[in-house]
């Protein structure tokens, strides 16, 4: 974990330099080392910065945003950012307890629900995600085409040798039901077609006693996973694992900034149309798309939409 | 993600065993930097009570810590133990302070109109040493005191939740006892604060946090989690490898639509513990992680720590604690006022840092004339790895009878508007030197024709053999004679001797004498300090559910001398 720490390290050092030795640049994207503080071209005090809310995965982007914006270190500015995670930040929006929302796009429960309240909302894509599919390193398998994704997934395809890989059978786990991979792979990549039951366990529930659920990814030599980019990148990573190309296409940073991967996904900041010009939040929203915005994330280790 | 102050405070210590895939090629070289990590450890050395193994001191401030000299001598450390023994010292729980708050508002005050908070530190006495009892008082008044006067813990988003103008409504300091056993006290305290920020109306924000205080009841001086493990043993690459798969398991590093405690989300990546990691010890063999603010990278939406919570026996040979501060000079006689004959318990070996039991199981048989009726369920609940050979006979315990399925299904035949339905649950337990099986049958046949019995098992660990009352006791002690003095008093606080005859047909004399000729044969089921008993089913109403008898004889009641698993 320590290599990931210096890779994001060095990633983040690579950014800075140049900027460094064009003679201190107005705002940068982030603190390097603790307690450091990087000054963005954007100022707002504690008391000034707007209402932030948004996902679990984009933590990391808004306390790095905060940080660079109110001008202090990561590790006091992460006290004034509080995310409720995804619906939850939805309904703060729209109720007016927020301001601006660090989320993916809204749902059709989300959207019904601002316009019973009559909010428009202002959806803006801000940072790219790629859907990823693994599987265990000694796997020879290389890749999938997507139309294979789906029909492993639905059922259809049961064996390796299927897809051009060794005689052994395929063990597509999944994702819990309420977890944000899962309505991934729903939206992402199956779009309608219907997942076959997902291996399950025996687990001890936490209400209900003895329960089944879905069984967790046990790198099984036939075994087939997958999750979002950003959780395996910086979250956790493991050399026991292979990430598989999908049509062709590894998932590599480069290919989903020029959106040659094939599964994409969109992570937005949403405001209120109402949000009025020269409000924080707006003037926040304005700072996330320009480059310095652009550099914090990516010191904050996403992939920013250009 | 940003390299931290969490890992400046660590010195960079890298002991995580998951490794950095790189699948891209001008990354690989960078995967491949070697980590090699050695800090030197400053061995303590104590004064005419040392502890067992390495001579290594205690460090709780966590400051010199980290590898253990190599010359461990772990081959003569004797295996994980059967049991711990408990320290015959007292612990008194003093309230400072009993607050009682007005609410703010109508509507905020509690059902008996106001708010009461309690605060609290923790004193032991029973030390022969009174220094040392002294000594170990002042840091628990210290640790209290520092809790009280603590600012506002620095977690993720507590200022935009709880304002520097909100105002403090009150504040709970709890103390309690998390173990008690072999020289090693391990005491837990709890803040909480509710905090009423401006334009909350009447909703208070709670905040929470921990500290732990883990003592060498011989010195006095506090215990770090390396003295938890042998001398040599790589005592953070273990817990963060164990800690890690935990995570993994329950799916940490996504968002899930709902907060759940104990399947914490990753708000950044998870980083290596370190030597200062807070924890406590639990006497049933538990020790549990705590993680509060310092430990930013889990999400804590409420403002709480969480914990993790392992069986050291998950550690197997690696684990120290229980030999660590025993020995020579250290004898309970030696440490404590009454410290002749002191309690022993048997230590659970299960695990909590999996998710999935290898051994959950659920078994259910529906009729072949109404598939959708099912009729039968049996489930087996076990966190400990079971042979094969013990888990077959288990699973055949769970299967549906000849006899039983006749019986449901004929009376479903004859009553077809009423359910049949039976039942079988089972909870296996490790413990000590044995597998220890709870198992309940339920049948329900229509009202007034329900019956429920209990049966333990007890097998030896090793072998396998199942255990019967007799092997439990040392050759020449009259266990049959306890047995009966504790059943009949068993007797005497149930219906049996208020209302006549507890089954059709037999006296109430007869019905005793069945149920003790079936006690003194049975095997009985085992926990850290009693032994469980269950007679066979006996009604004890005419119209009532017969129910089983349950009682339990404590080891200490029997006398430890007496109990063949207690060798000294």
């Amino acid at each position: 974990m320590f290599i990931v720490k210096l890779c994001a390290a060095a990633l983040l050092l690579a950014f800075l330099l140049p900027l460094s030795a064009c003679g201190a640049p107005a705002g940068n994207g982030g603190t390097l080392e603790s307690g450091a503080v990087f000054d963005a071209s954007l100022y707002l005090a504690p008391e000034d910065y707007p209402r932030v809310d948004g996902s679990t995965l984009t933590i990391p982007f808004s306390e790095a945003l905060a940080a660079a914006v109110m001008r202090l270190p990561l590790e006091e500015a992460r006290l004034y950012v509080l995310h409720n995670k995804t619906h939850l930040a939805y309904t703060n929006l729209v109720d007016g307890r927020a301001d601006i929302i660090f989320v993916t796009p809204p749902s059709a429960e989300e959207l019904a629900y601002a316009a019973e309240k009559g909010v428009e909302l202002d959806v803006i894509p801000v940072l790219r995600d790629a859907f990823v599919f693994f599987v265990n390193a000694k796997n020879p398998a290389d890749g999938l085409r997507l139309d294979e994704i789906v029909r492993i997934y639905a059922g259809e395809i049961k064996n390796w040798n299927e897809v051009g890989g060794e005689d052994k059978e395929i063990l597509p786990y999944q994702r819990g039901e309420n977890s944000g991979s899962q309505t991934g792979m729903l939206e992402l990549v199956m779009k309608g077609t219907p997942l076959a039951p997902a291996p399950t366990e025996m687990v001890f529930g936490e209400m209900s006693g003895i329960v089944d659920a879905v069984a967790f990814y046990d790198n099984a030599e036939g075994a087939l996973g997958y999750s979002y980019y950003y959780y395996t990148q910086n979250l956790w990573r493991s050399d026991q694992i292979k990430y598989l190309r999908v049509d062709g296409v590894a998932p590599l940073t480069e290919h989903i900034a020029d959106g040659s991967y094939p599964i994409l996904s969109d992570v937005c900041m949403v405001l209120r149309k109402g949000e009025p010009d020269g409000s924080a939040a707006r003037k926040l929203a304005n700072f996330i798309r320009s480059d310095e915005g652009k550099a914090v994330a990516e010191g904050a280790g996403y992939v920013p939409v250009r | 993600m940003y390299p931290c102050d969490k890992r400046n405070r660590r010195g960079g210590a890298n002991r995580l065993r998951v490794h950095v895939r790189v699948h891209e090629p001008s990354r690989r070289a960078g995967a491949a930097l070697p980590l090699i990590l050695l800090a030197l450890c400053l061995a303590a050395l104590f004064s005419g009570c040392a502890p067992a193994g390495d001579g290594g001191g205690t460090n709780a401030q966590g400051a010199q810590e980290n590898a253990d000299p190599a010359s461990a001598n772990t081959a003569e450390t004797p295996a994980f133990p059967d049991y711990v023994t408990v320290n015959p010292v007292a612990f008194e729980e003093v309230t400072v302070e009993p607050v009682i708050v007005a609410g703010l508002e109508d509507g905020s005050v509690s059902s008996a109109g106001e708010w009461q908070y309690k605060k609290s530190y923790g004193r032991i006495s029973g030390l022969h040493d009174e220094t040392v009892q002294q000594k170990i008082n002042d840091r628990l008044k210290e640790a209290y005191d520092q809790l009280e006067n603590a600012p506002i813990p620095p977690y993720r988003g507590i200022r935009a939740a709880v304002p520097a103008s909100s105002a403090l409504h009150g504040m709970n300091i709890y103390c309690m006892v998390r173990g008690n056993f072999n020289n090693v006290l391990s005491v837990f305290y709890m803040r909480n604060c509710n905090y009423a920020p401006p334009d909350a109306g009447d909703d208070f924000v709670s905040v929470t946090e921990y500290a732990a205080l883990n003592f060498d009841l011989c010195t006095g001086d506090e215990i770090s989690l390396r003295d938890v493990f042998k001398p040599g043993a790589d005592y953070l690459s273990i817990l963060d490898d164990a800690l890690f798969r935990h995570l993994l398991e329950n799916g940490a590093e996504e968002e899930w639509s709902d907060f759940n405690h104990d399947s914490p989300t990753l708000a950044s990546a998870y980083e290596p513990l370190s030597p200062d990691q807070k924890f406590t010890l639990g006497d049933n063999g538990y020790l549990q992680l705590l993680f509060g603010h310092e430990t930013l990278y889990f999400e804590t939406p409420y403002f709480s720590p969480y914990s993790f919570t392992f069986n050291l026996a998950d550690f197997g040979d690696d684990v120290g604690i229980y030999t660590r501060f025993t020995g020579e000079g250290r004898e309970p006689r030696q440490l404590y006022a009454a410290g002749e004959n002191p309690e022993r318990m048997l230590l659970y070996r299960e695990t909590y840092a999996l998710k999935a039991s290898p051994i959950l199981r659920n078994f259910s048989k529906t009729l072949a004339s109404d598939p959708g009726a099912e009729f039968y369920h049996a489930s087996i609940n076990a966190r400990c790895e079971v042979p094969r050979e013990l888990e077959e006979r288990i699973f055949a315990m769970l299967q549906l009878d000849d006899e039983l399925r006749a019986r449901l299904e004929d009376f479903r035949s004859a009553h077809p508007d009423e359910g049949a339905y039976a039942s079988k649950y089972a909870q296996l337990n490790r413990i000590g030197p044995f597998f220890s099986l709870w198992l309940e049958k339920y049948v329900d046949l229509g009202e007034n024709q329900h019956s429920a019995e209990t049966e333990n098992f007890t097998w030896h660990a090793d072998g396998l053999a199942e255990v019967r009352l007799k092997d439990l006791f040392r050759d020449g002690f009259d266990y049959e004679a306890l047995l009966r003095e504790k059943a009949e008093a068993e007797f005497g606080r149930t219906p049996l001797y208020e209302n006549g005859a507890p089954r059709e047909g037999a006296s109430l004399e007869a019905e005793k004498e069945r149920l003790l000729r079936a006690l003194a044969e049975c095997s009985p089921r085992m926990g850290a300090s009693e032994l469980y008993f269950s007679t066979p089913s006996t009604e004890q109403q005419s119209d009532a559910v017969p129910r089983p008898l349950h009682f339990t004889l404590s080891y200490k009641d029997i006398g430890y001398e007496n109990l063949t698993f207690f060798a000294e």
